[in-house]
């Protein structure tokens, strides 16, 4: 190498030959990964302090080592499109709405908790809950390219231009693609608030 | 292209993305005379405003989240189940521990590391002496106290076997390990661990092994599941109360 050159080191491709040695079980690169992945205890009960404490203590350390469970059955499934601790958030947001979707359903079919109107009442059904619940549940069930622009776009504030050179793909295949997802998700969400209603 | 009068086709889409993400200003003249002329795009500009302030709001919640994920404490309770994962995931680890794993120790782990080393050689050594002349006599002073960390969760019948009550699969296999905890509570590298992935959930603990057992510990059970995942690991902490 040259005097003076500087070497880039892409870290989404850093962070990808990382996940795919943990996934060959190289001893170093587990333990790597594993450094990285103690954002999950912190994140979790960050995540369910907003929520307004869905889950109890109990019920948060078993989501802890649940979704690092799944963080690893999912590790094949990696591609590098996010930084290890930004898909690390996404697994524990979605787990822990989906844990307390459950605790609340549990609680209703009880009969607990339960007003005259018939509605759950529940402390953490607060509206942040629902909406993220919705929005998670709705990006989940876009097609990966769309839910990984619509999330390069919102949640990475990255500029088209710039998704689209992550993606290799032109800014007008981006756009168009972003456009076609929020209808979709707006489809949607929709639907799941009419089931919601219904 | 006349907008009002042009094509809803991929030009408009790629627009209308810009506009919602705000790429492209409503403040713009071109922009306003063309959401003002054009129904088409107006009613699309109209249908997914709204969801896109929506995923900005949830994005600006997620930040909030993740700062305080960044400046928070981890519950005790909480680092011990991301220990116990840790912990399962690393035991199908492929070689031998890094020697990075090892540097990174803090000389004061190392220190607790050689001195419960010492300890339990020394038990094992006294277990040795003591022992009866004839068959293996399993102890008998596992009086077990401790909390139960996961549940469902085995049951220890005695201070020498440690078995796995619930509801099990076939198919299933076990691992177990056996972690010393210290004095501060700390839970160290394993001393014991069984020999392979066990088809039984149970694991028998010849004289020696049941020996090297310190006051202390925690047991550690990984079940796979028959194309090898990790199902759960299930832990307990045990005191035995005559060390």
């Amino acid at each position: 190498m040259a005097v003076g050159a500087t070497q880039s080191i892409d870290p989404y491709a850093a962070d990808l030959a990382l996940v795919r040695a943990a996934c060959a079980r190289e001893r170093p690169a587990m333990e790597s990964l594993f450094e990285r992945l103690q954002c999950v205890p912190r994140i979790i009960g960050a995540l369910n302090r907003s929520l307004g404490t869905p889950l109890d203590p109990e019920e948060q350390s078993d989501l802890v080592q649940d979704v690092l469970i799944v963080l690893w059955k999912k590790l094949e499934e990696y591609q590098g499109e996010a930084r290890i601790e930004t898909y690390a958030y996404r697994v524990c947001r979605f787990e822990l709405l989906n844990a307390a979707r459950k605790k609340r359903r549990r609680r209703i079919l009880d009969g607990g908790d339960v007003e005259e109107s018939g509605r759950a009442v529940d402390s953490s059904d607060s509206g942040q809950i629902l909406i993220a619940d919705t929005i998670t549940r709705g990006l989940a069930r876009l097609d990966r390219d769309e839910s990984t622009i619509v999330r390069l776009k919102h949640y990475d504030s990255l500029k088209f231009d710039e998704i689209a050179t992550r993606l290799g793909l032109s800014a007008n295949t981006v756009k168009t693609r972003y456009y076609r997802a929020l209808n979709r998700l707006k489809t949607l969400l929709t639907e799941a608030g009419e089931e919601g209603s219904a | 292209m006349n907008p009002k009068d042009g094509p809803h086709d991929s030009t408009h889409e790629a627009w209308i993305a810009e506009l919602i993400a705000g790429e492209r200003s409503t403040n713009d003249p071109s922009v306003s005379e063309r959401l003002r002329e054009c129904a088409t795009c107006r009613a699309d500009f109209e249908a997914l405003r709204s969801l896109g302030a929506a995923l900005d709001a949830d994005a600006d919640f997620d930040a909030r989240v993740i700062e305080q994920a960044e400046k928070g404490d981890i519950a005790p309770r909480d680092r011990a189940a991301f220990e116990r994962a840790r912990e399962a995931q690393l035991s199908t680890a492929v070689g031998a521990p890094s020697p990075s794993a090892n540097s990174s120790a803090t000389p004061h782990l190392r220190l607790v590391w050689v001195r419960v080393a010492v300890v339990a050689a020394l038990v094992l050594i006294g277990v040795w002496f003591k022992r009866p002349s004839t068959g293996v006599s399993p102890l008998t002073d596992g009086q077990l106290s401790g909390e139960y960390v996961l549940r469902p969760c085995g049951v220890i019948d005695g201070a020498n076997t440690f078995v796995i009550e619930g509801e099990l699969s076939k198919g299933w296999k076990y691992s177990f390990r056996v972690c010393p905890i210290d004095d501060g509570g700390n839970m160290l590298e394993p001393i014991l661990r069984s020999p392979a992935w066990l088809s039984t959930p149970r694991w028998e603990l010849d004289a020696a092994q049941a020996g090297a057992l310190p006051k202390r510990f925690r047991w550690f059970v990984d079940i796979q599941d028959s194309r090898q995942n990790l199902v759960k690991t299930l832990t307990c902490d045990v005191e035995l109360r005559s060390r």
